[in-house]
Parts: structure tokens; C-alpha cells; sequence
């Protein structure tokens, strides 16, 4: 199998080795972690699907800029949201 | 004059740079949309983060895996369908195609199934909605998270189907070539696009609390 044919192969089977990576992390008693490692794992697929399925890593270098501008707007969302829930007092009353 | 080129474009490599642009453009918007309610779930998780980890546990675990090794490999098929395109091999084209749909079908009724076992387990949030424990409330809010992300994900999954299916059928008629592939290029793009959204459903809903079981 050349090389060119041989790589989405690769690419699914490290795709699916992360699943099962993630699958066991979560099994794993970590604390706090464990939320970590999930994301981790999960933006590490991301990254491969991008660059390999979505081809980000060869045409046009503005089609990187929009991906990187959508995850930019992600972390001003979870960012700004999360600022505001640290900085949060306690409700007084549940709700 | 190339027939196919249309009029505000000065050649086909501009043509097709504006349709992969597009599509990366709509993608963002898409990625801001799905961002929306994973915020809601972050920010409801944090309020309850026992009740949430409880909750996930409650979630089938087998069809939940299955169904991301399902979506990871219709992808794979996807780019090999656009890899045979670009190569001009017409039948692995359709065949790729009909695998990629193939599988987008077995996820959709694997996610089916999980939602007639959840309802019928009583974790549809509302009127019917019943839980024994004091993390009725929390629980109640992650099936709310739940079946709105999953909803949402699925609608977006039937979407990609059906978009694929009309890929199949133009190439079958022809009119997707080696040459004429950019509508399957930005097809592939969408599918993979629904594809990462899984990859962080996945850990989100079922595996938050598998630790402490």
C-alpha cells in the first residue's frame, strides 16, 4: 500500500485508539482530571479530523484562519460565561 | 468560456476557493450555535456537578461508543469517496457513498433506541420526568442538556444523510466528475463538521461520571 493510501487508515486508527483511550481515562478514578483528559482527547481528535479529513493542513491558509476564528469565538463564549460564574455569588435562594 | 464558471468569478480554482470559504464560513456559524448550549451544559455542570456525574451514568454506554466508532468510520469512508473522486474511480465513489450514509443511518437508530429506552425510563424532562434521589432536579436539567445536544446533533446528522444521498445521485447521473467535485468536497466538510460535534458529545454525556461508579 503506498503511502498516500495508507494514511487514512492511520488516521481512523488513531481515531478509534483515542476512544478507547478516553473510554478507559474515564473508568479511571482522577478527580477533576478526568473532565481534563476527556476534553484533551477530544480536541485531540478534532485536530485530526481537521487536518486530515477537513484537509486544513494543505489549501488555501485562510480556510485555517476561519477554523481558528470559530474556536477563537468558542473561547470568548465559554470565557466570558465562565468569568461570570466564578465571580458569582452564591443564589441565596435555589433555584 | 467554461460553461461551469460562473459569472463573478475570473477562473475555476476562485470559484472553487469561494465554495470551500462558504462552507468553512457556515461552519463557524454552526460551531457558534452547538458552542450556545455546551455552555449551557458547562455552566448547569458546575452547579451540579454530582447530579450531572449520577446522571451520566445513567446513559447507555454501549450504543453511546458504538455509534462514535460508527460516525468516525463514515467520515474515513468520506474522504476515501472524495480521495476516488479527485482519482475518477466512479463505482468506489458510490460505493464509499452509500457505506458513509449507511452508517449514518445505523447511528440514527442506535440514538433512537437510546431515546425510547430513556423515555421509557423516565428521563424525558417535563410532566413525565420521574427519579428517585435528591438529584432529581440536577438530573432532570442534564436530560434537558441531553436531548436538546443529541436532538440537535441528530437533526444535523439527517441533514448530512440526506446531503450525501443527493451527492450519490449525482455522481451516479454523472454530473459529479474528477473534474465537477467540489459539491462532494464541501459535502465531506459538513459530515466531518458533525462528526467533531459527536467527538465532544461523547465524553460530555457519557462519561462524566463513570469514575465513581
Amino acid at each position: 500500500m503506498s503511502r498516500a493510501s495508507r494514511r487514512p487508515l492511520l488516521v481512523w486508527l488513531a481515531l478509534v485508539a483515542l476512544l478507547a483511550l478516553t473510554f478507559l481515562l474515564a473508568h479511571l478514578p482522577m478527580g477533576p482530571f478526568n473532565t481534563t483528559a476527556a476534553i484533551a482527547v477530544a480536541l485531540a481528535q478534532t485536530a485530526l479530523i481537521g487536518l486530515f479529513h477537513m484537509q486544513l493542513h494543505t489549501g488555501n491558509p485562510v480556510l485555517r484562519l476561519a477554523a481558528v476564528t470559530g474556536f477563537l469565538f468558542l473561547l470568548i463564549l465559554f470565557g466570558l460565561t465562565l468569568a461570570d460564574v466564578a465571580t458569582r455569588a452564591a443564589p441565596a435562594v435555589p433555584w | 468560456m467554461n460553461p461551469r464558471l460562473a459569472e463573478q468569478f475570473d477562473d475555476l480554482p476562485q470559484q472553487r476557493e469561494a465554495a470551500h470559504l462558504g462552507m468553512w464560513l457556515f461552519l463557524v456559524t454552526e460551531v457558534l450555535f452547538i458552542g450556545a448550549p455546551l455552555a449551557g451544559y458547562t455552566v448547569t455542570r458546575i452547579h451540579h456537578p454530582d447530579a450531572f456525574a449520577e446522571a451520566s451514568r445513567t446513559t447507555h454506554l454501549l450504543p453511546g461508543t458504538i455509534n462514535t466508532v460508527v460516525l468516525l468510520t463514515s467520515s474515513s469512508l468520506v474522504t476515501l469517496a472524495v480521495d476516488a473522486l479527485r482519482a475518477g474511480s466512479r463505482r468506489q465513489v458510490l460505493g464509499l457513498l452509500a457505506a458513509a450514509i449507511a452508517l449514518g443511518l445505523i447511528f440514527l437508530a442506535f440514538k433512537a433506541g437510546e431515546w425510547h429506552l430513556e423515555v421509557a425510563e423516565g428521563f424525558l424532562p417535563g410532566a413525565s420526568f420521574r427519579y428517585v434521589g435528591s438529584a432529581s432536579r440536577g438530573v432532570e436539567l442534564f436530560y434537558l442538556l441531553y436531548f436538546l445536544l443529541t436532538g440537535l446533533h441528530a437533526l444535523h446528522l439527517c441533514v448530512g444523510v440526506a446531503v450525501l444521498a443527493v451527492m450519490l445521485q449525482q455522481v451516479h447521473r454523472g454530473r459529479l466528475t474528477s473534474e465537477c467535485r467540489t459539491p462532494l468536497e464541501i459535502a465531506a466538510l459538513y459530515w466531518h463538521f458533525v462528526d467533531i460535534v459527536w467527538v465532544f458529545l461523547y465524553p460530555l454525556l457519557y462519561l462524566a461520571g463513570r469514575a465513581a461508579a
